[in-house]
């Protein structure tokens, strides 16, 4: 997990777009005026942005919004309502193809947002089918996938699902499965996920019948999916987790989501999503649990974490550190997180192989040139920098 | 065609969904997407709660200025199209209820003033991988939106 920046990743146009999507007439007129005033129409808009249409379109048709962009926005609500429909058909027939071989399925992501928060096909845009096994049937699953045409486009490691909690798939007309046998990347140890199966909810997808998270581990989740870099605006965590929190309010088990932040070190995340989620989009969240969650004291490890999470490689500044460990630090959390449960003897043995599997690394021969190199980077820049403070 | 004939939605390989006073429609097995606006969206308001044609008849009928005959014979072919189309189907029995039962009439809002009936026509778009590649903010008539093109960028193509 590497987060780009903390959280709120919004823009100030996103929040405004946001507002106008998922609050009451006052305040959505309001922030959809506002938005209207600094954003180009007839511009280049992010691809987080554009997915909020069709959820904008909604809330102002709601409200009576007579204004001209509604024409074309609901022209794009009719675009996604078209291929959100026949995707969800197309990945109902994968879920019953692995419910047939019986495997034990738990459906994640959009599907599943779709069929209970949203229950409405336009408004959140399909992008991949995400579904969660049991850790016991993942080898088993991927055969059967292969077998039925999905190509695999990640690898795994050693053929190993220690250190990786998915791996994706890709069809021939470029639909994509996500394929977990661990929910969270963060977490992949046996209790959560135990916790997660035995708290699963029944639902149908066109009929088919299958498993969702219940709405407590469903917004857990959603931040944690939504708080990660990810290659377009993740924007869309925030529509996910209100409707979540909007259309179950009363369900929302919010001593079991603080326990499962506590158990998966994920505290801050959560904490920093639920309080920006309330302060601006007036989500119902009971000021009691606020509290509790705010109260919650965190572990030197998970700051550790969060803290060596949050860097920006980018704009990391150019210390000696850094220039010879690179992303080290960040893998070396990942791994710590992946191996919680081995022993101590079997993580240092693992270590290369996956850090040769984060980098791309051909051999660890390839590996200890990088580190060889970076070495010698470092001494020079440490050489250049006497070199100056002995001339000053 | 019967005019007490009973006849339902084609699910599951039919969805569809009413925003805005428009119904659009979509044939999950083949991929055309069908749109109605107006007395076509209305009629279709009426189908989904399970009237009979007659019942249809009578009402936009009711509902509209036009001549009996012609609001008849307009509403027969529009069924009729969407029988061909795969989006109704016909069951072999006949409605033995009474279509003015109340659960119908609750269910279906009558209009308080009438409009001059327009003939209701179902706009089909089968040709689905051409409109999927229009940018739905840029390459569309800004009036209509997708999957309406804009005319100038059609002349453009051309």
């Amino acid at each position: 997990m590497h987060l780009d920046k903390k959280i709120p990743y919004t823009s100030k146009e996103q929040k405004l777009l946001l507002q106008a999507a998922l609050l009451d007439k006052e305040h959505s007129i309001n922030a959809w005026q506002q938005w209207k005033k600094i954003v180009d129409l007839e511009g280049h808009h992010d691809s987080g942005s554009y997915s909020l249409f069709p959820l904008l379109y909604k809330n102002l048709q709601r409200y009576g919004v007579n204004d001209p962009f509604m024409k074309r926005l609901k022209g794009i609500y009719r675009l996604e309502w078209y291929k959100n429909q026949r995707l969800f058909y197309d990945m109902s027939k994968a879920i019953q193809y692995l419910n047939v071989t019986g495997i034990q399925v738990i459906t994640l992501n959009c599907l599943a947002l779709i069929a209970l928060y949203y229950k409405n096909f336009a408004v959140r845009p399909l992008a991949d089918l995400g579904i969660l096994v049991p850790t016991s049937q993942a080898l088993l699953t991927i055969g059967l996938l292969k077998k039925a045409g999905w190509i695999q486009t990640t690898n795994l490691v050693n053929d190993s699902l220690c250190y990786q909690h998915a791996i994706q798939f890709k069809d021939q007309s470029g639909k994509e499965l996500d394929l977990h046998w661990h929910l969270l990347f963060e977490s992949c140890q046996e209790d959560p996920d135990r916790d997660f199966w035995d708290g699963a909810v029944p639902i149908k997808i066109n009929e088919v019948s299958t498993y969702a998270l219940n709405p407590t581990d469903n917004l857990l989740y959603i931040i944690v999916q939504g708080v990660r870099l990810n290659t377009e605006p993740p924007i869309r965590w925030i529509a996910d987790a209100m409707s979540i929190i909007n259309s179950t309010n009363s369900e929302i088990d919010w001593p079991r989501l603080i326990i499962q932040a506590k158990k998966s070190r994920l505290i801050i995340p959560v904490k920093e999503a639920l309080n920006y989620l309330y302060e601006n989009f007036q989500a119902p969240i009971p000021k009691s649990n606020l509290k509790n969650m705010n109260q919650l004291s965190i572990s030197c490890t998970e700051s550790l974490e969060y803290r060596i999470m949050t860097r920006n490689p980018e704009t990391i500044s150019n210390t000696l550190l850094n220039t010879l460990l690179g992303r080290f630090p960040l893998y070396l959390v990942e791994y710590l997180r992946l191996t919680n449960d081995t022993g101590f003897l079997r993580k240092i043995i693992g270590l290369p192989k996956y850090l040769q599997f984060r980098t791309n690394a051909k051999g660890l021969h390839v590996l200890c040139i990088s580190f060889i190199s970076r070495s010698i980077i470092t001494v020079k820049q440490l050489l250049s920098r006497l070199g100056t403070n002995i001339s000053e | 065609m019967n005019t007490n004939s009973l006849m339902r939605i084609n699910v599951p390989k039919i969805v569809h969904e009413t925003i805005d006073g428009e119904t659009i429609i979509l044939n999950l097995d083949i991929g055309n997407y069908y749109s109605l606006v107006g007395v076509g969206a209305e009629i279709w308001s009426f189908i989904e709660n399970n009237a009979t044609i007659g019942y249809i008849i009578k009402e936009i009928s009711n509902n509209y200025q036009g001549d009996r005959e012609e609001i008849e014979s307009a509403i027969n072919n529009f069924i009729l199209e969407l029988n061909q189309e795969g989006i109704v189907i016909f069951n072999n029995e006949n409605s033995q209820q009474n279509d003015e039962s109340a659960h119908v009439q609750d269910q279906i809002k009558l209009k308080e003033n009438k409009s001059i009936f327009e003939v209701p026509l179902l706009n089909k778009y089968s040709d689905m991988q051409d409109l999927l590649l229009l940018d739905p903010i840029h390459d569309v008539d800004d009036q209509q939106g997708w999957p309406t093109i804009n005319p100038e960028k059609s002349l453009e193509n051309k």
